[in-house]
């Protein structure tokens, strides 16, 4: 899409109050889909020219529907992701090979976007500007993944400000932005000494839990969040075709609950992130009526139980008051330091 | 009201025996052949022609739901972790997995492999992965893209190189091997089942109507748990013999026919007479649903895998809520329907999150009245009972009044 020439900007939650939604969504939909529809039918994302759902969960597939039939103006594309995903050489069939096709599949897809953009948006995708865009937005996740590097000088609000604003602010000021912050006269000793935590889940599109962590005293040692480190956690391989790069990139990224992956699971993932960051506890932030995140809590809890790694589970929610998350917080940390 | 609110099918006792053989031969009378549990909408046709026995966990749910027992395992999955926010039916298997004391049947036999096909939603994949988990169980899941603008070429191939990993996986799981003969046969047999499921559905055109929602989701449990066997081909053969012999009779369904309703969504399975009662006191039956028909599209035959794929591609909870929206326009004209019920069932988010979209479609092109009403298909403890008659009294009452 950047290299079509468009801005591209996610869908955050961004506010509570549903009052449109409340006749398009059932009342167990979960707040991103509640917020962003709400959003949408009062007219607040005209500004876009339109908006690409890709396929990740059950309620987002349905929301592709939904906004195409509630307000057939808003242009709506959808861009069908291969739910399964392997890693393993090409054509090789056998347990670990990618016998499954998701490759061929995936490029087929995005050639079909392409000229999506092209036929339907007059916006090409011409293959030096693709290369150009794989190479900025891979400099922005070697930018995220160095900033990690230097964690401990970051406060939690901004380890979140500077993550999240990679999904929304374009891509060459955000840039621009980041190498400030990694060089090291950048950013100031800010972050107190406490307790390091990794978190994980889903979006984490609130600033709330940062905030708490603060002033608590806490601290975020790394994550597993699709608003952080799943954004950036891979590059695409420069020396393939952009196209064929880009498939292979997305199925080698990092699992998402959303995906089913013969990998190393997600749990064994955040195992060594904790051990690797040195962190005490983990916070796993769970949206409400989140289900591919639900099912995958019950595995995760076990794991981390099983390595004695302490974990606090923070269920989010457009009704969870603040205080609620503050006080599971507050016990959470006062258990680390004790 | 001193008449029985439904008539009973003679076949109703076959079906009984039907199933109950079905659930022992899986345990019992397997003689060798390994078991896959298998979700609804996985190609079973290839497990079967490879000599592999298969049981539907969705099904087993169901039963546990119909005979009241899915809220204490829905529990016992609650007590391991598991949200209760989540589908009902995944609950109820996991809770018969983890802690199956009472489970109906004792469960499910322990699967030799597990096949996955998320062409239905994606929480099978997520349920099967904690199954194959625990039984330590091969697990396959097959990726079937959600299909918002149609099938294209590009997902036909991929879903054909999976069904191609799907009889490797199978043959290194098992030692069995696809035999196209068997293949062949077993795609008749399940075409010969889906048509007549598909022709004592279109039964229901007639005035009264032989069959209610309750008869159609009670009797396609073999279509799915059986589809692609004799067993099954029989079992229709005699229900569509006794479904004809009510259209000759004049003979409906409920007593008194007035008003025939289309229906959306699983049945709520803890109240399916008590629930669809409520519409009988004002005589009136469903006709047609949009669930139990998604098991009545054939196979095209001599296409192999190509046609299996092509098939389970495009099932109807895999197309888009316009394809959805069109086929109850269709089937309101064709049934000559009412009015429609849309079950907001809190366990089926692809089923359930579009519904509002779907009809305000339906009702703007048809003229046809449409209720909408939250409950959820296993877990009891979601159905508020004064509240679902409120606001089906109030849709029957300006039915009446139309």
């Amino acid at each position: 899409m950047h290299a079509a020439g468009f801005a591209p900007v996610r869908l955050i939650q961004t506010g509570s109050e549903t009052t449109l939604a409340n006749a398009h969504l059932p009342s167990f939909s979960c707040a991103l889909a509640r917020a962003v529809t709400e959003r949408m039918l009062r007219g607040d994302l005209d500004f876009l020219h339109g908006v690409l759902f890709t396929h990740t969960c059950d309620t987002l597939q349905c929301l592709t529907d939904i906004w195409r039939m509630s307000r057939p103006r808003f242009r709506v594309l959808s861009f069908a992701l291969p739910s399964v995903l392997d890693v393993s050489p090409r054509r090789a069939p056998g347990p670990s090979g990618d016998a499954t096709g998701a490759r061929e599949y995936m490029l087929a897809e995005l050639h079909r976007l392409a000229d999506t953009l092209e036929h339907g948006l007059g916006a090409p995708v011409r293959e030096e500007e693709l290369c150009a865009s794989i190479a900025l937005y891979d400099e922005q996740r070697r930018l995220l993944e160095a900033l990690h590097a230097r964690l401990d000088r970051l406060t939690a609000q901004q380890w979140w400000s500077l993550s999240i604003s990679a999904m929304l602010m374009p891509v060459e000021e955000h840039v621009r932005v980041l190498r400030r912050c990694v060089d090291a006269r950048g950013i100031a000793q800010n972050a107190p000494g406490g307790p390091k935590l990794v978190l994980a889940g889903a979006l984490l599109d609130d600033p709330l839990i940062p905030q708490v962590i603060d002033e608590l005293g806490g601290r975020v040692a790394g994550d597993d969040l699709c608003t952080g480190s799943r954004y950036w956690d891979t590059l695409v391989d420069g020396e393939q075709e952009p196209f064929a790069a880009l498939a292979e990139r997305y199925l080698r990224r990092a699992p998402c609950p959303c995906k089913h992956t013969t990998r190393e699971a997600r749990g064994e993932r955040i195992l060594s992130l904790v051990r690797n960051t040195g962190a005490q506890g983990v916070v796993l932030v769970l949206p409400k009526f989140c289900d591919p995140h639900a099912f995958d809590a019950v595995p995760l809890t076990r794991a981390l139980d099983a390595a004695d790694v302490p974990h606090v589970t923070l269920e989010t929610d457009v009704s969870a008051p603040a205080g609620q998350v503050r006080t599971r917080l507050q016990a959470f940390l006062e258990m680390l330091q004790a | 009201m001193t008449q029985p609110r439904y008539r009973k099918l003679k076949t109703a006792n076959h079906l009984q025996r039907l199933m109950q053989w079905h659930y022992a031969s899986a345990r019992y009378l397997r003689m060798g052949r390994p078991l896959a549990w298998v979700s609804s909408g996985a190609p079973v046709e290839i497990l079967r022609a490879m000599g592999v026995a298969a049981v539907y966990p969705e099904n087993y749910s169901a039963l546990c739901g119909a005979q009241r027992q899915a809220v204490g395992l829905c529990g016992a999955a609650e007590a391991q972790g598991y949200s209760p926010d989540l589908c009902s039916y995944a609950r109820t298997s996991l809770g018969s997995i983890l802690d199956g004391k009472g489970a109906p049947m004792h469960g499910l036999p322990r699967p030799d492999l597990i096949v996955a096909c998320n062409n239905i939603c994606g929480t099978v994949v997520k349920w099967f992965e904690a199954a194959a988990a625990h039984y330590q169980s091969p697990l396959l899941v097959l990726d079937a893209p959600f299909l918002h603008d149609g099938l294209q070429p590009s997902t036909l191939s991929y879903v054909v190189a999976q069904l191609e990993e799907m009889v490797r996986f199978v043959q290194r799981t098992t030692h069995q091997r696809l035999d196209a003969v068997q293949l062949e046969e077993t795609v008749r047999l399940a075409n010969e089942c889906t048509e007549l499921w598909g022709e004592i559905r279109a039964l229901c055109k007639s005035r009264p109507s032989p069959l209610n929602a309750p008869d159609l989701f009670v009797n396609m449990a073999p279509i799915v748990v059986l589809r692609g066997t004799h067993s099954a081909v029989r079992f229709y053969q005699r229900l569509k013999a006794e479904v004809e012999q009510r259209v000759r009779d004049g003979v409906g369904a409920i007593p008194e026919e007035k008003h025939r309703l289309l229906w959306d969504n699983i049945a709520i399975w803890y109240r399916l007479y008590g629930f669809y009662n409520l519409f009988v006191d004002y005589k009136a039956c469903f006709v047609a649903d949009t669930y139990t028909g998604a098991w009545s599209q054939t196979l095209p035959p001599g296409a192999g895998l190509q046609g299996i794929a092509a098939a389970y591609a495009t099932i109807f909870l895999n197309q888009s809520l316009e394809y959805r929206a069109a086929l109850m326009v269709r089937l309101i004209s064709e049934y000559g329907v009412d009015g429609f019920v849309m079950h907001v069932n809190r366990s089926c988010k692809p089923y359930s999150l579009g519904q509002y979209a779907v009809r305000r479609a339906v009702m703007e092109r048809t003229g046809v009245p449409g209720l909408l009403i939250e409950a959820d298909m296993c877990d009891a403890r979601s159905y508020a009972e004064e509240a679902v008659r409120t606001r089906v009294q109030a849709f029957m009452e300006s039915l009446a009044e139309a």
